[in-house]
């Protein structure tokens, strides 16, 4: 059945729907809705599961990690600072090798201070060792966390799980979102089971140990590696099966008009609705094009990025965050994913854009395609990374700087 | 010509300070010289190790040496504490010092240049206290091409570096030089750096949850770590005076007391007891809980010297 639902309370659906058992909540905007949906359900009984608030986002993943280790499903949901706050424990929870998934509102991270959408917290997660699913629409929040589960749950995975979507675009928009029966998602989901759980006492077991050793703390990082590396056939088969039972089909990316294009741009989140949008109608003008989503974000989808770009004239990647010092994550990764591609395309490009929800516009992906072309047709290596800031992002600018610094700096 | 050097001792020994002693006094004769301590996240009496490169041309080696020349162990226990792997690629012609009175009857592996001094006596007569540092670095100097002179002036060094004041600098060199003169000289044998340890890469690929997710399954595999060795101080219970009041198992955080017999009386397992003394701290009765130093010859003894 569809209903008018935000990103934030497709979040809470899907934890409800995955019948999950323990939650652990701290408010930060633009999550906050989450955790409250959560705990008025629990509260009225429509949820079966245990309800703690805490006194820190750092606590809280140590709370949900350790339930999950106890052998019950275990959710909870953060943005930016409390991310960051959080992220030693995100370490520890997938070195225990605690499937809990968790909804990230991506957002900006301070200084400047911002609440708006920026993916700089969900990509500054990505070594942890927890999977990520990259949310566009409501409905994918939706959807991606039973997925999450299925697959984070898996013995040949044991992972947790990171589900993103962009923080007031979606956590706070509302768009029609179909929310499966419950019968339903059991059928796709079946009962967490874990191996060993901390508190079977007829069977005691510890956890955590202190390694002291190099050889033995390899061992644990290269079987996280391992497990992250079959999490790519897990996702194959949850998919398949969610689609059999559900009704919606999902691939590690998405490719859209592909089929004889000579350029592609690659993207994640929400700003790709944009960008699909602009492709089409570039596409109505003759314009050989194509885009790429990420829905997985880990594991890296090597092979699929390989078999989607390989033999175009070029890519563009536009990266909605910022590794200082280097650049865009995804033109980074994905330069490394295509390396040993045999039909490479001549030309990576990498933009950033959209930063602390920055406009981007039908014209700003028009921008990015000429410049493509204009380097493919050159010949000579690109400038990288290109900043996507417009002449109307200089002229708001110069207003706001004027009033802040008591001076014009930048002329209108 | 490279000289690997590890040293073995328990913390609280000060081997990472005799480590850096002999650093220094291979660095005062000229030579290129590198040492670097390691130690895990456990406490005093805990096994401690550190290690020294002395050389004559580059040292193209860092850390943890796998492969040593010389072997000093300041506390014998340690030979048969299978944590602290003082036989690490050893082989047989490695030189090994003992901090001993007499080598009758000790086996260090197949080890056969085998030497040994008193130390900790040594250590207690001129300091008050067992601290190893200078002793340890004395004997280990004379293992190796470093003169008196340069020993005397890293001892010198190193102690007024932790704050040592003037007197107990001087009783630091007469440790170091009296056990400089009483180690007898082994030959040592440098391994070509060709001749290290052979890399065969091997994979293990994925590996089920069940081995792979970092859980204990073998619990209360503690005791087999005999933490007793640890102990520098012995709690002792006088019974006599004992009311039975069971605090002292209520806090001992190794679980080294139980309470035994009819009259539920504190027993202490020494096997595993660390010597923390927060029984004797904690204890309401004055004087049923007194401590007593721990002599080399118990722990000998207790700790298993192969
Ligand atoms: S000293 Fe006392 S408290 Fe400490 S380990 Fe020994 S028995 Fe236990
Ligand atoms: S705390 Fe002291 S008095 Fe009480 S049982 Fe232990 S030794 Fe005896």
């Amino acid at each position: 059945m569809k209903r008018m639902l935000t990103g934030n309370a497709s979040a809470a659906w899907g934890a409800r729907i995955s019948e999950v058992e323990y939650i652990g909540g701290y408010p930060i905007t633009p999550q906050s809705e989450v955790v409250e949906l959560l705990s008025k359900w629990v509260a009225e009984g429509a949820m079966n599961a245990v309800y703690t608030n805490y006194e820190s986002e750092h606590s809280m993943f140590a709370g949900v990690g350790a339930a999950s280790l106890s052998g019950v499903r275990a959710f909870t949901s953060t943005s930016s600072q409390g991310l960051m706050f959080a992220i030693e424990m995100l370490y520890a929870i997938a070195g225990w090798r605690a499937p809990v998934v968790f909804v990230n509102v991506a957002r900006g991270l301070g200084m400047p201070m911002i609440l708006q959408v920026e993916h700089g917290d969900i990509m500054g997660i990505r070594d942890t060792g927890f999977l990520q699913l990259h949310a566009e629409t409501c409905q994918e929040v939706l959807d991606f966390v039973p997925m999450a589960y299925r697959i984070g749950e898996d013995r040949r995975v044991m992972l947790p799980v990171a589900v993103n979507m962009d923080g007031f675009l979606i956590s706070f928009g509302r768009e029609p979102v179909d929310v499966p029966d419950k019968e339903l998602v059991r059928d796709f989901l079946p009962k967490y089971n874990r191996p060993y759980p901390v508190v079977d006492f007829s069977n005691p077991v510890a956890y955590a140990p202190t390694i002291v050793d190099g050889y033995a703390y390899m061992y644990f990082k290269e079987q996280l590696q391992k497990a992250q590396e079959r999490a790519r056939e897990v996702f194959y088969e949850a998919a398949a099966d969610f689609e059999r039972i559900i009704g919606r089909r999902y691939e590690p990316i998405e490719r859209y008009m592909l089929d004889d294009a000579d350029y592609a741009i690659v993207s994640t989140g929400s700003y790709s609705t944009i960008i699909r949008g602009a492709v089409r109608r570039l596409r109505e003008r003759g314009e050989r094009v194509g885009m790429v989503r990420i829905r997985m974000f880990r594991p890296f989808p090597r092979d699929e990025f390989v078999d989607a770009l390989s033999g175009l004239k070029g890519v563009a990647v536009f990266d909605q965050n910022i590794s200082l010092g280097k650049g865009g994550v995804i033109y980074t990764e994905l330069a490394e994913a295509l390396y040993h591609a045999k039909e490479r395309p001549r030309v990576l490009m990498s933009f950033i854009g959209g930063l602390g929800g920055a406009e981007i516009s039908f014209d700003a992906v028009r921008y990015m395609l000429e410049r493509l072309k204009d380097a493919v047709a050159s010949g000579e290596e690109p400038r990288n990374p290109n900043w996507l800031f417009s002449e109307e992002d200089r002229r708001r600018l110069a207003r706001a700087l004027k009033l802040t610094l008591g001076e014009e700096v930048i002329s209108e | 010509m490279i000289i690997r050097v590890r040293l073995h001792g328990r913390g609280g020994q000060a081997m990472k300070t005799a480590g850096r002693v002999v650093g220094t006094a291979a660095f005062l004769e000229g030579f290129r010289a590198q040492d670097s301590p390691m130690y895990g996240p456990e406490r005093r009496g805990a096994p401690v190790a550190s290690f020294l490169r002395i050389s004559d041309e580059e040292i193209a080696e860092r850390g943890y040496v796998w492969s040593p020349d010389i072997i000093a162990i300041a506390d014998p226990t340690l030979i048969g504490d299978p944590r602290a792997n003082v036989l690490d690629g050893a082989r047989q012609s490695t030189a090994a010092f003992v901090n001993i009175p007499t080598l009758d009857g000790i086996r260090v592996g197949d080890l056969t240049r085998l030497t040994n001094y008193d130390v900790t006596r040594a250590a207690i007569r001129l300091l008050g206290r067992a601290v190893l540092s200078s002793g340890v670095a004395g004997a280990v100097v004379k293992l190796l091409p470093i003169s008196r002179q340069s020993l005397e002036e890293a001892v010198k060094i190193e102690m007024e570096d932790i704050g040592l004041k003037e007197r107990e600098i001087d009783l630091n060199v007469k440790l170091a030089l009296e056990c400089f003169e009483g180690t007898p000289r082994v030959p040592v044998e440098p391994l070509p750096t060709e001749e290290l340890q052979q890399f065969r890469a091997v994979e293990l690929g994925w590996q089920p949850p069940e081995v792979s997710i970092g859980l204990i399954r073998n619990v209360g595999n503690g005791v087999e770590k005999m933490t007793g060795s640890w102990r520098v101080s012995r709690p002792v219970i006088d019974y006599s005076k004992c009311t039975r009041c069971g605090v002292c198992f209520d806090y001992c955080p190794e679980a080294a007391i139980t309470l035994a017999g009819p009259d539920n009386r504190p027993v202490i397992d020494y096997d595993h007891c660390k010597g923390c003394l927060i029984c004797y701290n904690e204890c309401p009765v004055k004087g049923a809980i007194t401590v007593e130093e721990e002599g080399l010859a118990e722990k000998v003894a207790s700790g298993g010297v192969v």
